[in-house]
Formats: C-alpha cells, sequence, structure tokens
C-alpha cells in the first residue's frame, strides 16, 4: 500500500506526483460531493437552472413577434453559457483555497501526502460536475422556450459551449482562488468585469486571451452566422476571428489545462499558512 | 473424462493460485499498514536532527540557526508564545521551507522528501481542523483514503482508531456538533489512522477536562511504549510534559534553549529529598537543621533537605521518629517543569524573546 509506496520517491517525479494525485483524487471528489449536498446549495443551483428560460419566456411573452434564430441563440448563450456557467463555477471554484483556510481544515488537507494537488483537482472536478448539469438543463429549456426549426441543433451547440465555458471557466477561477485566496472572490468578480466583459469586447489582440472570446466565436462557428454577419458588415468578423472551431477548442482545453498547471505550481510552491496570512 | 479432468484441476489449481494471492496481499498489507519506527530505513537516533534552521518571513526572524537532535521515544517541545515552535512543526511537516539551514525527519532530507516525510507523519493541529458537513467516522476515513488507504480497509481503520481514541456513538454526529473533547478525539483519531511512526501533535489535553486528561496521556505514553511510535508533543501545560516525555526541547525567542532528557532535567544541581509530613513540619525542619542538614521549606509545605545517601535518609526516619513526625512521603527531589522551563527562559540573551514583536 502506499505507506510504502511514496518512501523511497525514485523514478521519474512528474509521474509519481501525477500517480500520487491521481490516486486520491476519487475520494476528494466522494467527499467534497458528500459535502455539497446541502439544502442552500441544491436551491442556489436550482434557481440557477430555472434562471435563463425564466427569464426568455418574460421576453417571449413581451415580444410581439417571434424573434429571429440568431437573437435566441445570443441570448441563450449569454444567459447559460456565460451567466448561469459562470456564476456556478465561480461561487465552487474559487473559494477552493479560502473555504479551507478560513475554516482551518487546509493543514488537515495538506499535511496529507500530494494532498494539496488531490485537493485542487478533486475540487475543479466537483465545481465542473456540479456546473454542467445546471448549464446543460438550463440550456434544454431555453431552447424550448421559443419554437425554432432546429432544436435539437440549438441544444448540441448550446450543449457544447456549456461544457467548455464550465471547463475553462472553473479552471480560471481556480487559479484566482489560488493567487489570491484571502480576497479570492473581489478578485474573481474584478477580473470578470475587467477582461471576460470588457477586454472581450475590445476588437484586438487582448480579447483573444479570454475565455469569452473563444466562445463567442465558437458560437459563431456553430450556428453557422459568420457568413450572414460578414455579408452584413465585414467589421464583425474582428469580434470573431477567422480561426477554424477546431482552433478555438483546442485554444480554450490549452488554456484549461495551462490555468490548471499554474494553480498546480502555485499550490506547491507557495506557503499557505496562517503565519504566512497574517505576516501578509 | 479427460477433458473433464484436466478442467478440474486447471480451476482448482486457479483456485489455490487466487487464495495464495490473497492470503499474500493481505500479508503485505498488513505488514505495510502497520510500520514501527524502528523499520525505517537508517533508523533511529535521531528521528529529528536539525542543523542551523533559520526561518524568516520578510524582516520578521521566527527562528535564529536551531540545531537539535530529537531521540526517539516521547519529546516534549516546549516554548513561551511566539518562541517558534510552530513554525519549526510546519518546517517539519514541509508545510513551509527553511530560508537556511538543513535537517532530517526519519533520516529523510527536509528538502526534497516532504511527501514521504507526510506520508509517515501524523500531524494533530491545535487548532480546529475538521472539515464541516461530515461525521466523525466520515473525517477519519478521508484522512485515511489521502494517505491512500482503501475505502473498506479506511473506514475499518477509522473505526477502529474511534474505538481506541474512546469516541463512542458520537462518531456518527456531525462534527460541528462535537464538544471539545470530541474535537480533539477526532484530531487524533485522524493523526494516527495511517498508522505512522512520528506522531507531532500539538496541544493534545487542550481544553480536556482532568480525567480526558489523563486519558489521552496515557494513549500517548501507550502508543510510544507498547507500539513503538516516536512523538513529539508539543504543550503550554507544562506538568503533561513532564508526565510523558523522555525528551524535552525548549525554544525561545527562536532558538534551542534546553534540548536534554527528562531525567537529566529533573535531576537537582545537589543532590535532595523531599518530605511530606502528616502535622507540623517545622519541628522536623528544626531538628534536622540542628543536625547541620541544610534544609528549605516550601510554599506548599514539602521540606527539601540537602543529600540522598542511605546515611541521608536513615537520619530524617530518626529524627521524626524522635520527634514523634509522622512522614508521609520520603521521595528524591525533582525539578519541576516549571523550573525548568523558567530556568529556560530566563537563561536566553535578552533581547531574543521577542519572536512575536
Amino acid at each position: 500500500m502506499s505507506v510504502v509506496d511514496t518512501r523511497s520517491p525514485s523514478g521519474n517525479a512528474v509521474f509519481n506526483l501525477l500517480a500520487g494525485t491521481i490516486q486520491r483524487i476519487p475520494p476528494v471528489v466522494w467527499f467534497e460531493w458528500r459535502r455539497a449536498f446541502t439544502v442552500s446549495r441544491m436551491a442556489w443551483m436550482l434557481s440557477l437552472m430555472a434562471f435563463p428560460p425564466g427569464l426568455l419566456l418574460l421576453v417571449q411573452m413581451a415580444a410581439r413577434n417571434d424573434p429571429r434564430v440568431e437573437v435566441i441563440s445570443i441570448l441563450i448563450f449569454i444567459l447559460c453559457a456565460c451567466v448561469v456557467c459562470m456564476m456556478s463555477v465561480f461561487l465552487w471554484a474559487t473559494p477552493v483555497l479560502s473555504s479551507e483556510l478560513e475554516g482551518r481544515s487546509w493543514v488537515y488537507l495538506a499535511v496529507r501526502p500530494y494532498g494539496p494537488m488531490a485537493v485542487l483537482i478533486g475540487k475543479y472536478i466537483v465545481a465542473v460536475s456540479w456546473a454542467i448539469p445546471v448549464g446543460l438543463v438550463s440550456a434544454t429549456l431555453s431552447v424550448f422556450v421559443f419554437p425554432t426549426e432546429e432544436p435539437a441543433h440549438l441544444i448540441a451547440v448550446h450543449g457544447g459551449l456549456v461544457l467548455l465555458s464550465c471547463l475553462a471557466y472553473s479552471a480560471l477561477f481556480l487559479l484566482i482562488g489560488v493567487i489570491a485566496p484571502k480576497k479570492c472572490m473581489v478578485a474573481g468578480i474584478i477580473y470578470t468585469i475587467i477582461f471576460e466583459v470588457a477586454f472581450a469586447m475590445i476588437p484586438a489582440a487582448v480579447n483573444m486571451l479570454t475565455v469569452q472570446y473563444r466562445l463567442r466565436c465558437l458560437l459563431i462557428r456553430w450556428m453557422e452566422f459568420d457568413k450572414a454577419l460578414a455579408e452584413r458588415n465585414p467589421v464583425f468578423l474582428s469580434y470573431f476571428g477567422d480561426e477554424s472551431s477546431a482552433w478555438h477548442v483546442g485554444v480554450l482545453l490549452g488554456m484549461t489545462l495551462g490555468y490548471l498547471i499554474a494553480a498546480g505550481i502555485i499550490l506547491r510552491y507557495r506557503e499557505f499558512t496562517a503565519a504566512i496570512e497574517t505576516e501578509s | 473424462m479427460d477433458v473433464w479432468q484436466t478442467s478440474l484441476v486447471s480451476s482448482l489449481a486457479a483456485l489455490r493460485s487466487s487464495i495464495l494471492n490473497a492470503l499474500l496481499l493481505n500479508q503485505s498489507h498488513t505488514s505495510e499498514s502497520s510500520i514501527n519506527a524502528s523499520e525505517i530505513p537508517g533508523h533511529y537516533a535521531p528521528i529529528i536532527e536539525l542543523q542551523s534552521i533559520t526561518k524568516s518571513f520578510g524582516r520578521f526572524v521566527a527562528l535564529r540557526g536551531v540545531t537539535v537532535s530529537m531521540p526517539s521515544g516521547v519529546t516534549g517541545l516546549l516554548g513561551p508564545n511566539g518562541a517558534g515552535k510552530s513554525t519549526l512543526i510546519k518546517i517539519l511537516l514541509g508545510l513551509l521551507r527553511a530560508t537556511s539551514g538543513k535537517g532530517s525527519v526519519l533520516g529523510m532530507p527536509l528538502s526534497g522528501s516532504s511527501r514521504a516525510i507526510r506520508q509517515l507523519v501524523g500531524y494533530m493541529p491545535e487548532d480546529d481542523c475538521y472539515l464541516p458537513s461530515l461525521s466523525g467516522v466520515e473525517c477519519v476515513q478521508f484522512a485515511a483514503r489521502l494517505n491512500c488507504i482503501p475505502a473498506v480497509e479506511a473506514l475499518r481503520r477509522s473505526h477502529e482508531i474511534l474505538d481506541f481514541c474512546g469516541a463512542g456513538q458520537e462518531r456518527y454526529r456531525n462534527v460541528e456538533t462535537y464538544s471539545t473533547g470530541m474535537r480533539q478525539k477526532l484530531k487524533f483519531a485522524q493523526a494516527i489512522v495511517h498508522d505512522p511512526p512520528l506522531l507531532i501533535l500539538d496541544e493534545p489535553t487542550a481544553g480536556l477536562d482532568p480525567d480526558e486528561r489523563d486519558t489521552m496521556l496515557e494513549r500517548i505514553r501507550g502508543l510510544s511504549n507498547r507500539h513503538g511510535k516516536s512523538i513529539v508533543i508539543c504543550t503550554h501545560i507544562l506538568p503533561d510534559v513532564q508526565h510523558v516525555s523522555d525528551y524535552v526541547v525548549i525554544l525561545a525567542g527562536g532558538r534551542v534553549s534546553v534540548a536534554k532528557p527528562m531525567t537529566e532535567l529533573a535531576r537537582p544541581s545537589v543532590p535532595a529529598m523531599q518530605i511530606r509530613t502528616i502535622g507540623p513540619v517545622a519541628v522536623l525542619r528544626e531538628a534536622l537543621e540542628r543536625k547541620g542538614k541544610i534544609v528549605t521549606l516550601s510554599q506548599t509545605g514539602v521540606l527539601n533537605v540537602q543529600g540522598n545517601t542511605d546515611e541521608d535518609i536513615r537520619l530524617i526516619w530518626h529524627t521524626a521518629a524522635e520527634h514523634d513526625v509522622v512522614i508521609r512521603s520520603l521521595l528524591p527531589a525533582r525539578n519541576s517543569m516549571e523550573t525548568i522551563f523558567l530556568e529556560a527562559i530566563q537563561a536566553m540573551p535578552q533581547g531574543t524573546n521577542h519572536a512575536n514583536s
């Protein structure tokens, strides 16, 4: 068993790190799930799930004519892939460290071999696994609020965007939570407003660094709005780039992996203790 | 018929092999899961060795060139608030990196072996470190799972350890509802569930009533005596240290002030006997002084008589009998932990005892 396995750290250090971490992820995920089933969390998730279809229902009731599929799709994208996914992973992933540091339970986890890394990845998996169903249900219900010709296509596109949004934003907020554990929520909100809202709208190189840009590009490609937009006004293309969807998916997954690796490196080398917290 | 025979023989062989495998696995598991300190390679003198360890947080220096060797058995780590005890423990556990200096735990160097060290060390922090929303047994099971013990075995061990810690049906309650005593038991259980050869216990008896305190100290002593565990106990309750420790390290102002065996520390500089009597002690004191003995009387009414030879003891008994004084106890004098601690703190150079400033 492990008591002996980890005693002689021979062989490849990276392999040992991966193997040791992977071995410990299932219990972290299991116990995090076990801790997560509280009435307040369930109520919050159900509210998030119901929010986009509810809002769209109000929009439909107020609208005189049925809106075009572009409008419907953009509304669902903003509400589900952006608002719902961001909010659900924000509340799960950002306090990854602060909740343990404030609850003084960090040391309980940190003194276990590979504990910090397993906690990081375990919490990431839990955040993603909670947020994805919420986003998917929300997007599916939203699609059925408006009568469209191809609901299955809309569901598939928004399902894919929800999936990628949850994966990328969870990793991003996890990184913010590790960089600034004491003020993680404030830092997360500020980052989101500055980068994911403001900078993502600037048609310059900086918006390519945002998750929002990639998701937006994928929406346009997968819904095949790009040709229509280009015909209407070529300026729009500067907001959506001309790369393929595979490229955007690849970049998004690369960004996700990059955020996770950065969070892992910070966690490995930074000293998270009460002494440091009070000193800094 | 031949086919049947062949099939039967091969089935029996497979069954035999699987039983043997299971037995071997069980055997190896049992041996791995109960590691004693003596099984560690390079064991055992000393279990912790530090050389010139310094730790700074910016301009604040928490540890200043700590050099100490802690042997196996129970070591008491003492010091006033801000002396650097917690920092030292965190360095031992790899939670903090020393600014300079080197050291080893269980023969493994501090730098580069933190994961291996953590696997072999059980740590009981001073602060509450339970995970909310879980029951006691789940908390301990989670600690075991994080040490890579399989789920079923982790659950079995958790119950076993909680039984050892005297936790009854409370183990099924949510940890947020626990009393201080139960929280201490829980922290202790999660520290020992993976059967580590070295335990670091930070204030293990804090907040316990006298009965529970005695029981906890007995458990600690038992783990060392019967199970061969080495234990570093960090506490402010000095009698606890005197009760269980074989070796004492006192830190003051980030430096090691004292690092000696308990027996050596407890031995007074001048051999003496302590006498407790039934009734007034003044008569005996005067009589002994008349016979040329150097006698002091403590505030608690204990007579301290210099000398501990057989002749000295006979003289005390004779004198008491002559003056009809009934002796309740006559024991070799020992330095109290309070005295040792205060002397150690006062012995430190001026200006060093400001680790918090």
